[in-house]
């Protein structure tokens, strides 16, 4: 059905993709793996003819017998929509806010002419049904910052899939949300793909979900193809140097020491956070909100501990408490002994908690060198010029980055190289304690891997305690000591983390960890 | 919805009793006895004396505050020191030239400056979008007063289509009060079609950026489609914002356009009171500046929970 033969694309002096082949039969399910930057997603625009207008073309991909590298816009216009759909990364921006819902979703079909107002209203409501937004619940008239992400994805899947196309394209189209979320979104698709008889192209660089659906896959690296064939038989064979190294750096379990388990360095004692409820009306409020309800916990020197639960669960609140930022209603939280009160923590107090976030680009001012952004933290701890600069340097050193690069900009360096500087941040001024927030979730497989050892290296250098928030089972898995299960507001389960991982004793928990996708054991990985 | 609109009317009230008492107090403070100046140098202090009682002047200051607020919520706004007559006649008579004028100006500002921008934007880069930017540049950098000269220089002398200046009055007829306005009116649009143009044309750009719209792409839209239903009203959101700036602007600014055109409106009226120290009829005359800017203000905030459904929930 869709044929891509030798597609290359080229913006500027910069080939983006070379020599693309591949072909997608009727009602299969085709998935494309790789890391960000190798072509994936400009493949699947390519193939939309939606790619950036500076790029240029050439070979073939041709769609029931046109090629569509040739066809005029106005057919292109007539193509998309309806006989392809596309779905993609952030439903949180993919929809217009000013429009509602069952608009958007009826779009599809007034725009191709296949109904009237009163028809694709209905076909509107049909369909998100069919993606399980029932209109009794989710009514056609809510607007999309009304939704959650997942709900969101599902408005956009179903304006995707509106005219029931005969390709879906979907690039990315869990990345941007929780375990539970994306495990509903891909049997959503699955289900799609067969009531519907509807081919399937997912895109996405996690190797798991790309095993647990596509029938076949096409690695992808650097704008190519690496190998291409029947899913389970390309990975268990792992024929390519490179699948191989993709499977072994999703897989990798950083060489660290269990913690001794010596004196809590961090220590909340039945904290809780309540919100007051929404205004609604003149005079009236909703019911508080609590968003952190009684959450105790401890993490010891040297120890690695993980936070895990669905977004909304709390995490970001407890996060947000345990550094002073957030005024508690009961409890309280100790660090090294001290009490850390919201709006009263001294200088030397917070020198001793830093934060590495999940967008570590987000977190630096564009404007400033690295030297002077990893050096920010001194300003807790006056120290003589002279004395910031080695130990500017020694950071750098410690995160594999040479002294010399604190004179560049952070724009000049990778997403990985970032990363190391956010955590290059975080060590200079020695804290006991690092709180990761999301801070390998953002991360390509190998990078992932790389920033992994080098926490576990700097944690037995320096005897850091860190704090792990993930929704990502797999990276607690590979560097904590215990993990803590979060849900509304309350940490239901807490204890080693194999042990929880592997038999855990709460269906919340149960359900997290069965939400993960994972490679069949059988494959051998 | 409600609770949006209640908190902005009481801002609205607000904002209202605080520039009432700087207007006065800024007239108190300022040098200048009123009826020594209407009674000229020579004038006797006892005459001056019995000026200052039959204007009120000598009572005290929260009185006369009083006094001037409550007047005003009745419709008076006090009689006029030079013309003797009130100055709430003085002031709707210029209204009817300078209420139309603003209200023309902004029509062609919009009329001009909203296309000008949308197709600037979706001619990214070519020629027809340098044109538009390097025409705008021009616009903003013009004063508006040089500006009306070369209309009339060009519109009124050399082809003679318009006069050029004075008002017929509304009795002459709707078209010949409207025309004599058009001059005055295209000088005073023409900067702010510029600006909003180019405020048009960034905004649209930046939305043309967002998710969305690649959406409304592979949802089957052409690329002008996708422009009008999905970009437009997402980009007109800061549009708004610069559009009722431009108003107090306009509604304020048009003294130096009133005078190039010789059009008896607010702005050659207040002009004319400050000359001659006819304080009264500056206060109210600044009062009621004041009142259409927040007026204004509040239906611009009123126009953003039409067009943005995120700001309707928000108290």
């Amino acid at each position: 059905m869709l044929k891509v033969e030798g597609l290359s694309m080229q913006i500027g002096d910069a080939r983006i993709l070379n020599d693309v082949s591949f072909q997608i039969a009727p009602g299969e399910v085709f998935g494309v793996v790789g890391e960000s930057g190798s072509g994936k997603s400009m493949t699947a625009l390519s193939v939309m003819r939606l790619e950036p207008r500076a790029a240029r073309l050439s070979g073939r991909v041709e769609f029931e017998g046109r090629d569509l590298l040739t066809e005029p816009e106005r057919r292109l216009n007539a193509m998309r929509g309806r006989d392809v759909g596309m779905i993609f990364q952030e439903p949180m921006t993919a929809l217009n806010p000013l429009k509602t819902i069952g608009d958007q979703v009826a779009e599809t079909l007034l725009v191709h002419g296949a109904a009237d107002r009163a028809g694709a209203r209905a076909a509107a409501e049909e369909r998100l049904a069919r993606v399980g937004l029932d209109p009794a619940r989710v009514p056609l008239s809510r607007y999309p910052h009304e939704l959650s992400g997942g709900q969101r994805q599902r408005v956009c899947i179903a304006a995707a899939v509106a005219l029931r196309p005969k390709l879906l394209i979907a690039d990315e189209p869990t990345t941007a949300l929780d375990v539970t979320t994306q495990a509903q979104i891909l049997d959503l698709l699955k289900d799609l793909v067969e009531d519907e008889g509807m081919a399937l192209m997912l895109i996405t660089h996690d190797l798991a979900v790309v095993a647990g659906t596509a029938d076949r896959v096409a690695v992808m690296r650097g704008g190519a193809v690496m190998e291409q064939g029947p899913t389970e038989a390309l990975f268990r064979a792992r024929a390519h140097p490179y699948t191989a190294k993709l499977f072994a750096d999703s897989r990798h379990v950083p060489d660290r020491d269990a913690a001794s388990g010596g004196a809590p360095v961090l220590d909340v004692r039945d904290a809780v956070r309540i919100y007051p409820g929404r205004r609604g009306g003149l005079f009236g409020r909703s019911e508080p909100v609590r968003a952190v309800d009684g959450v105790s916990l401890t993490v010891a020197a040297g120890e690695s501990v993980g936070l895990v639960g669905e977004s909304g669960c709390g995490k970001s609140t407890l996060t947000r408490a345990i550094l002073g930022l957030e005024p508690l209603q009961g409890g309280a939280v100790h660090l090294d002994g001290q009490p850390v009160v919201a709006g009263r923590v001294p200088s030397d107090l917070r020198r001793r908690m830093q934060l590495v976030f999940q967008d570590p680009y987000g977190s630096f001012d564009p404007r400033q060198k690295v030297s002077r952004l990893v050096a920010e933290p001194f300003h807790l701890e006056p120290v003589s010029s002279e004395e910031r600069r080695t130990r500017v340097a020694e950071a750098l050193d410690a995160v594999g980055l040479k002294p010399e690069d604190g004179n560049r900009y952070i724009h000049e360096f990778s997403g990985g190289q970032r990363q190391r500087i956010a955590i290059a941040r975080a060590i200079v001024i020695r804290p006991s304690l690092v709180i990761l927030d999301e801070a390998v979730s953002a991360l390509d497989v190998s990078i992932r891997a790389q920033i992994l050892d080098l926490l576990a290296d700097l944690q037995r250098r320096f005897g850091l305690s860190y704090l792990f928030i993930s929704h990502d089972l797999s990276v607690v898995r590979a560097i904590t000591d215990r993990v803590l299960v979060m849900k509304a507001g309350q940490i239901v389960e807490a204890g080693e983390t194999e042990h929880v991982l592997h038999a855990p004793a709460q269906d919340y928990t149960r359900k997290l960890v069965a939400a993960v996708p994972t490679l069949p054991e059988a494959w051998g990985v | 919805m409600l609770c949006y609109l209640l908190s902005r009317l009481i801002s609205l009230v607000l904002s209202l009793a605080v520039a009432s008492l700087v207007i006065f107090a800024m007239l108190e403070i300022i040098p200048g006895d009123p009826a020594a100046v209407m009674l000229g140098l020579n004038a006797e202090p006892e005459a001056v004396a019995a000026l200052r009682t039959e204007l009120g002047l000598d009572l005290p200051l929260a009185q006369r505050y009083a006094a001037w607020v409550g007047g005003m919520l009745q419709g008076d706004f006090g009689t006029s020191y030079t013309y003797r007559v009130p100055v709430a006649d003085l002031i709707s008579a210029r209204l009817g030239v300078s209420l139309p004028l603003t209200l023309y100006a902004i029509f062609l500002s919009t009329a001009l400056a909203i296309p000008l921008g949308v197709w600037a934007a979706s001619r990214h880069g070519r020629p027809a979008d340098l044109a538009i930017m390097g025409v705008t540049q021009l616009g903003i950098a013009v004063p508006n007063f040089w500006f009306a000269m070369i209309l009339v220089l060009i519109f009124a002398i050399r082809l003679g289509w318009f006069a050029s200046g004075g008002f017929p009055g509304w009795d002459a007829g709707l078209f010949a009060g409207l025309k004599a306005l058009t001059l005055p009116a295209l000088a005073l649009a023409l900067l702010q079609a510029s600006i909003l143009a180019r405020v048009m044309r960034s905004s649209l750009l930046e939305t043309l950026h967002r998710d969305y719209i690649r959406t409304a792409r592979a949802k089957g839209l052409s690329r002008s489609r996708a422009i009008l239903h999905h970009a437009f009203r997402n980009a007109l959101i800061p549009v708004m914002t610069i559009l009722g700036m431009q108003v107090s602007v306009l509604i304020a600014g048009a003294i130096v356009v009133e005078n190039v055109f010789f059009l008896p409106g607010l702005g050659r009226l207040i002009f004319q009171a400050v000359t001659q120290r006819d304080l009264i009829v500056v206060e109210a005359v600044v009062m009621l500046l004041v009142f259409a800017v927040v007026v204004v203000n509040f239906l611009v905030d009123l126009a953003y929970a039409v067009v943005d459904p995120r700001l309707r929930r928000r108290a």
